[in-house]
């Protein structure tokens, strides 16, 4: 069973003569366990890819099964459900809450998903010590390094072990180390729990974290390709 | 997730302050103002809930409050006397007069006479003295307001003393001697009020062809107190209420008669105005300061019910701190003023509440409609 499976999928923004089509017949597919990297210049339609892909934004026409459900046809008040308990987010900016500590934030999809606080918060902090900030579950986002804020963000993607996670520009933000640092935890994560990861990126340093590297341009999937073997880990 | 919206509010410390100042602002004022309005609109009618003993109070026609008492002759009582169904009815005269102090002063005050054989009329509680006491010579009961305001007596330190049983009065001429100190309504005029009997009261007051103010008259057991008034009025030709209807004749005379209502209630809702857009406007900022925080909920999969729910919550306890402490204000000012009394009755707080709930969810309501109409896209705009 495919994680992903998207069939001349595609996405029109507005209508009449301002129209713009942001996904023009979109074919993909992404394995369980596989990491891949989705690339092309500004504006060519990856983030749309997977805002569609993770259900929170409709696509057009087409065919986008995640899970073997499409979610173009799925009705609205089933995604936020679905999202919970299948889809994982990390972001570019983070997307922290400020007033919360690290745990809590990590905590979060637990406790949307009914845990109780102090039971979500213990298996938050088993997982901020996967991503190797044991000591810092009490501390708050604007006390910790922006690649420290990245991982407690990747531990909040797989506290609900989802099935798929989308990351945007996760490396974009933060020095090529500490990038890589995020990359490694990343692809650990992903290989180790065997989960499916989208990773949106412009930053050529991370190509060689890739199972597979999708490029797109115009709304177009125009290249599929493993990593060079230069870049290859 | 209600956790996360408490930690959320009041990890924005600033804006929580700015919403539960405006919020107790405007709770203070939709609670204070009201009921110093209502506490002075008590006043018109206390002499009424001071004499407790009549149900019917028989009056000229023409009069429109209870201190616009127009003189009646002494022959009306017999004609309310003689209506089938009065079990009793006495005289009862009201008038200013000016008491001439014992250390010199003078004052001017309310002159109540009541009947001289039954003192009906006489207030029913006494802070000192007994009721039976009026009977004595020259003797008068003064209202424990009166005694401890405007007729307490500089003493040479410059202390004021309250007026005292045993002090000696002059009115109009005549000894009137204090056997009584006597706990009543405040009236409207802050006046005092000098309680004597009815034939004393006519000596104390400048003479006067009529002299009786009204007549308090008693409904025989098992008849309605209403009817009977009505009969009084088609029979005798005077005016005649019950004494709820009198309360009210004065309370709606003031109420239309002067600017009471509209001035306080313009007070009123200027505090309600201030609170809606200083907290509205700050719950609704603190809201959209957040929106990028409400996506990733929604993007991770909060319902909509789990937003409304963390909004609502976040309004409801801003409501009530703000609530809170504006009621703890009004008390307190209340408390510090020793020479008006307001009181705040259980309607009063609802209504006061009921503002402030109004603000909290106009507040919540345009937030909310933001939060849910919240694309959860926008998360992955940088």
């Amino acid at each position: 069973m495919l994680t992903v499976e998207c069939k001349q999928l595609t996405k029109v923004y507005g209508t009449g003569e301002t129209a713009v089509q942001a996904l023009r017949g979109v074919d993909l597919a992404v394995a369980p366990g596989e990491l891949l990297l989705l690339v092309g210049p500004s504006g060519c339609g990856k983030t749309t890819l997977i805002s569609v892909i993770a259900s929170v934004l409709n696509g057009t026409s087409g065919e986008c099964r995640v899970l073997e459900r499409d979610v173009l046809t799925m009705p609205n008040r089933d995604k936020p459900g679905f999202r919970l308990k299948h889809i994982g987010f990390v972001f570019q900016a983070f997307n922290l809450n400020p007033t919360l500590t690290a745990a809590e934030n990590v905590a979060v999809p637990l406790l949307i998903a009914g845990w109780k606080y102090g039971k979500a918060l213990a298996r938050a902090k088993e997982l901020l010590a996967q991503v190797g900030m044991p000591e810092k579950a009490d501390v708050l986002p604007d006390q910790l390094s922006g690649g420290q804020q990245q991982r407690v963000a990747i531990a909040r993607a797989f506290a609900q072990e989802p099935d798929l996670i989308v990351c945007d520009e996760p490396t974009s933000a933060l020095d090529s180390k500490t990038g890589e640092r995020v990359m490694h935890l990343i692809r650990d994560m992903t290989h180790r729990t065997h989960r499916s990861v989208i990773v949106v990126t412009h930053d050529a340093r991370i190509f060689k974290f890739a199972d597979r590297i999708v490029t797109m341009e115009d709304g177009r999937i125009v290249d599929t390709a493993a990593p060079s073997p230069s870049a290859a880990h | 997730m209600l956790r996360i919206a408490l930690k959320t509010l009041f990890g924005f410390h600033g804006k929580v302050i700015g919403m539960v100042v405006g919020l107790a602002v405007a709770s203070l004022m939709m609670t204070q103002q009201p009921a110093t309005m209502l506490s002075i609109l008590t006043r018109t009618y206390s002499f009424v809930e001071d004499v407790s003993q009549p149900d019917i109070w028989v009056m000229d026609p023409m009069v429109q409050f209870v201190d616009d008492a127009k003189p009646l002759a002494d022959s009306k009582l017999g004609l309310v006397r003689s209506v089938t169904g009065v079990a009793w009815a006495v005289p009862i005269f009201k008038t200013v007069t000016s008491a001439r102090l014992p250390d010199g002063n003078t004052a001017s005050g309310q002159l109540v006479g009541v009947d001289d054989a039954s003192l009906i009329g006489a207030p029913a509680q006494m802070v000192s003295g007994r009721t039976a006491d009026l009977h004595m010579t020259d003797a008068i009961f003064v209202n424990d307001e009166g005694a401890k305001l405007r007729f307490a007596q500089k003493q040479p330190n410059g202390t004021l003393r309250p007026l005292q049983v045993g002090d000696v009065l002059e009115l109009n001429e005549h000894r009137a001697e204090v056997v009584g100190i006597a706990k009543t309504g405040p009236t409207f005029s802050s006046q005092p009020v000098i309680y004597t009997t009815y034939t004393r009261a006519k000596s104390y007051a400048p003479p006067q062809r009529k002299t009786m103010s009204f007549v308090l008259a008693k409904t025989r057991p098992g008849l309605d107190v209403a009817k009977l008034a009505r009969q009084i009025t088609r029979e005798t030709g005077l005016a005649a209420y019950t004494a709820d209807e009198f309360k009210d004749l004065s309370l709606w005379y003031f109420i239309k008669n002067t600017g009471i209502l509209i001035n306080f209630g313009m007070i009123t809702l200027v505090g309600f105005i201030v609170g809606a857009v200083v907290s509205g406007i700050m719950f609704f900022n603190f809201t959209q300061d957040n929106l990028r925080h409400f996506a990733v909920l929604k993007a991770i999969g909060a319902s909509a019910r789990q937003l409304l729910g963390m909004v609502l919550l976040q309004a409801t306890i801003v409501g009530v701190i703000g609530y809170g402490i504006g009621i703890g204000l009004a008390s307190i000012m209340a408390m510090s003023s020793s020479t008006f009394q307001v009181k705040f009755t259980t309607g009063l707080l609802a209504f006061s509440a009921g503002g402030v709930l109004l603000i909290c969810v106009l507040a919540a309501g345009f937030s909310v409609v933001k939060v849910l109409r919240l694309e959860p896209a926008v998360v992955f705009k940088a």
